[in-house]
């Protein structure tokens, strides 16, 4: 008879013990480091068709709404090249911008060279919501864009 | 008159109440106008506005986090003034301190708003009583996008927009009867953003914005006719999708917002007034794409004889 109270007894304490303590919430910026992170690993997630490139974004900072985010963008040969390398400086003038969703809102962060087919992007400030991050190529009056998606809700 | 002095202070607030987050909401409108027997008058307004939602894209309604914490102080100078018996003038200035706090994240920004100039004229005045006809002003408002806005600015949450960042003009009447201890008031407004270009490295970036309008509707009982109003208003407003060509072509999503308000005003003497009003955004759940703000705003108002 008692063995029933026993163990409706040690269940609660259990639970007690699982249940107590603070919830592990993982930063939201995470999250979506993972998303966009999940975003641009497939091979080529970026391709200049007319320049006969590919490209991949690799987020350095961020991305986040709480703090500037940066990221580098590397160009390879498709045929032959990885985005392990070796890398290609692309024969048109590389640009980037952010794109909300939701408002149309554009933003140009700072686009500098760190060596041949490696770009860093920084001062990316992005607001909660979801948005668009372009790459460019521009030569002359060809201009070819890719983008990749980020999700910054709340 | 007292009425007309309590009553003034109502369209003031109606006519300026679009305190929303001035990267997005809020109408472009802007309104001083002197609707009583005045030559002049001069308002001193203090608001204090804090986000607490978000209405996404589609309507709805989507409470900020608590750890998210977006607040804004404005102190704002409308002065008016009449150039003729029918005609008035005015300016209004706000400045403008915004903070927002995301858990150990913090960024603050304060400077000019959005200063806007605008013409008045008696089209329908009430030398005469009658029970029917209401007292009507129409109106031209010119906005200057000296607060700056999203598109121009450099900090973190973007929290150094402070306005729409467009030349706007926008066009106005404004209509006013009262009976007895009750009084009402119509606005209604239309207003057109200008285009601009954001010249970049990579290309220029044409922004054009659709028009907007707003309007509002209020009611306000003056007890025993005395020194105290009571007051209620429903403020709409509607911004068109910007537009974007160049290095990006896109169209944005509309903008809607309704604003819900309650006052209380005292009249102090025959030429000072005050105020004090609590508007809330998120009452009426039919907001769209817009932050939803909760406001306390205190005037005073000085006017002088005619």
């Amino acid at each position: 008879m008692k063995s029933p109270i026993v163990l409706l007894i040690g269940f609660l304490f259990a639970t007690l013990l699982i249940s107590c303590g603070r919830e592990i919430l993982f930063p939201r910026t995470e999250k979506t480091s993972y998303h966009s992170f999940m975003a641009v690993k497939t091979a080529c997630t970026l391709k200049f068709a007319q320049a006969g490139l590919c490209s991949e974004i690799n987020w350095i900072t961020g991305p986040t709404v709480d703090q500037e985010s940066s990221f580098t963008v590397t160009f390879w040969n498709e045929k032959e090249a990885s985005s392990k390398g070796s890398w290609v400086e692309p024969n048109a003038q590389v640009g980037a911008f952010i794109r909300m969703t939701c408002c149309g809102s554009v933003f140009f962060p700072k686009v500098n060279k760190v060596e041949n087919g490696k770009y860093l992007v920084s001062n990316v400030k992005f607001t909660p919501g979801k948005w668009e991050v372009y790459v460019q190529l521009k030569k002359g009056d060809v201009v070819e864009k890719q983008f990749v998606t980020v999700n910054l809700d709340d | 008159m007292t009425k007309a002095f309590l009553f003034s202070l109502l369209v003031l607030l109606l006519s300026k109440w679009s305190v929303a987050a001035p990267c997005c909401g809020g109408s472009a409108n802007s309104l001083s106008l002197i609707s009583g027997d005045d030559s002049a008058q001069i308002t001193t307004t203090l608001i204090s506005s804090q986000v607490v939602a978000e209405a996404p894209v589609g309507g709805g309604i989507k409470y900020r986090k608590t750890h998210d914490n977006e607040t804004t102080q404005t102190l704002r100078i409308d002065a008016a003034t009449l150039i003729s018996d029918r005609w008035q003038t005015g300016l209004t200035v706000p400045v403008i301190r915004r903070v927002r706090t995301r858990g150990t994240h913090e960024a603050s920004a304060s400077g000019l708003g959005d200063v806007s100039l605008h013409v008045g004229f008696e089209a329908l005045p009430d030398w005469t009583y009658s029970v029917w006809r209401p007292k009507a002003m129409v109106f031209i408002t010119a906005t200057l996008p000296t607060g700056g806005s999203i598109y121009d600015a450099k900090e973190l949450y973007r929290i150094d927009s402070r306005g729409r960042g467009f030349y706007s003009l926008s066009a106005g009447a404004l209509i006013l009867k009262h009976w007895g201890i009750w009084d009402t008031s119509l606005v209604i407004e239309a207003h057109r953003p200008f285009s601009r270009t954001l010249k970049n490295e990579i290309g220029d970036l044409n922004l054009k914005p659709g028009w907007g309008t707003s309007g509002s509707l209020a009611v306000g009982v003056t007890p025993m006719s005395g020194d105290f109003r009571i007051g209620i208003a429903l403020t709409p407003s509607y911004e068109s999708p910007i537009a974007t060509e160049g290095v990006v072509s896109g169209q944005g999503e509309k903008v809607s917002l309704w604003t819900s308000t309650a006052q209380l005003s005292y009249l102090a003497n025959e030429f000072l007034s005050m105020s004090l009003t609590y508007s809330d955004q998120t009452l009426i759940q039919a907001s769209d794409n817009s932050t939803l703000n909760r406001t306390f705003a205190f005037l005073v108002q000085k006017r002088w004889e005619r």
